[in-house]
C-alpha cells in the first residue's frame, strides 16, 4: 500500500513524479472531505482508486496499475482547491500549494532522471 | 479545464507513455464510462447507462484488473440513488448487464481456443507478488532469460515449465501464488 502511494515512478534509476505528489494530498483531502459530508459525486473517483489499490495489495505494486485512478485523482483535488479558498482564503491557499509544488519541484530535481 | 490541462502534461502518461501499453486505451475508455455515470444523475436516460456499461466493460477487456471497478460502479449507483432504489436497481442492472455483455465474445473466444473462462490468462504478476522472493513490487531479475531464482524454482517443481503452453504456465502461477499465501499468510500479507 505505501508503494502504491509512493510517489516514486519505475524507471532506470527510480524517479520522483512531482504532479502525483502535489495530487495525492489533496486528493486524499478530497476525498476525507466528501466522505465526513456524505456527498456522492466525489466518490465516484474512489472506485478506481479501490479497484487498482486492490490489485496492489493481491498482486503487487507497481506505478502503472495505479495509472487508471490517477485521472480522477487530478478531478477531485482540483475540486478541493476552490473549496480550500473559500475556508482559509485564496493567499493562504495560494501560499500552501506554492510551497508544495516548490518542494515537490525540488525532489523532482534532486531525484528526476527519466 | 485546469484538472484536463494538468492530465495533458502528466509526467507518468508523457514520460512512460512507452511502458504503457494497455493503459494508453484503458484510461479513456474507463474516464468515459466514470463520466456517463457522473452525469446519468441529470440524465437517467437508458442511453447513458448503457453506454457506461459499454465503457467500463471495454475498460475491463483492456485491463482485466479494472473488472472490479464495475462491482464499485454498481455500489456507486446505489449510493447516487439511495431514495429511489428501484430506479438504483434498474441502472445497476442495466450497467452490470452490459459490462457483462461486453465481455462475453471474449470469454467464450477464450473459452474456445484455450479452455479457461478468463479475460486474460496472464498470471505472472500474481506469482510474482506472492513467493518466497517477494517484496512487494516488479522484480527484474524474474524476467532475466532462464537465469532467474524464481523461474528455476518453478522449473524445479514443474519439470518442463518453461516450454509449457500459455494457460498450463498460468494455472502453475495462480497455483504457487494461492499456495504461498496459505503456508505464509503473514509473509505474503506484509
Amino acid at each position: 500500500m505505501l508503494l502504491y502511494f509512493s510517489p516514486l515512478q519505475v524507471g532506470r534509476p527510480f524517479w520522483y513524479d512531482p504532479a502525483y505528489a502535489t495530487v495525492l494530498p489533496l486528493f486524499l483531502l478530497g476525498t476525507a472531505l466528501a466522505l465526513a459530508r456524505r456527498e456522492v459525486h466525489p466518490l465516484l473517483s474512489l472506485v478506481p482508486v479501490v479497484a487498482t489499490l486492490a490489485t496492489t495489495v493481491v498482486v503487487l505494486a507497481m506505478p502503472r496499475y495505479r495509472l487508471p485512478a490517477e485521472p480522477g485523482m487530478v478531478i477531485v483535488a482540483c475540486n478541493i482547491v476552490p473549496d480550500l479558498a473559500r475556508r482559509l482564503g485564496k493567499e493562504r491557499v495560494r501560499g500552501i500549494l506554492g510551497a508544495i509544488v516548490l518542494v515537490n519541484g525540488v525532489l523532482a530535481v534532486l531525484f528526476f532522471s527519466p | 479545464m485546469v484538472a484536463g490541462l494538468l492530465w495533458a502534461a502528466w509526467p507518468a502518461a508523457v514520460l512512460a507513455s512507452t511502458a504503457l501499453q494497455t493503459e494508453s486505451v484503458a484510461v479513456p475508455v474507463l474516464l468515459t464510462g466514470l463520466l456517463m455515470l457522473a452525469s446519468s444523475g441529470n440524465h437517467h436516460g437508458l442511453l447513458v447507462h448503457i453506454g457506461a456499461g459499454l465503457a467500463l466493460g471495454l475498460a475491463a477487456l483492456c485491463r482485466a484488473n479494472l473488472v472490479l471497478v464495475v462491482p464499485g460502479a454498481l455500489l456507486w449507483l446505489f449510493m447516487s440513488y439511495r431514495r429511489h432504489s428501484q430506479r438504483a436497481l434498474v441502472a445497476a442492472t442495466v450497467v452490470g448487464g452490459v459490462a457483462l455483455l461486453t465481455a462475453v465474445p471474449w470469454l467464450l473466444r477464450n473459452y474456445s481456443r484455450l479452455g479457461v473462462v478468463a479475460l486474460a490468462t496472464q498470471r505472472e504478476p500474481l506469482f510474482l507478488g506472492n513467493n518466497a522472493w517477494a517484496r512487494g513490487s516488479y522484480d527484474g531479475e524474474f524476467f532475466a532469460p532462464y537465469a532467474g531464482r524464481q523461474e528455476r524454482w518453478l522449473e524445479a517443481r514443474h519439470p518442463g515449465f518453461r516450454m509449457k503452453p500459455e494457460v498450463e504456465k498460468s494455472r502453475i502461477y495462480a497455483i504457487e501464488a494461492v499456495t504461498y499465501w496459505r503456508e505464509s499468510p503473514n509473509a505474503a500479507s506484509g
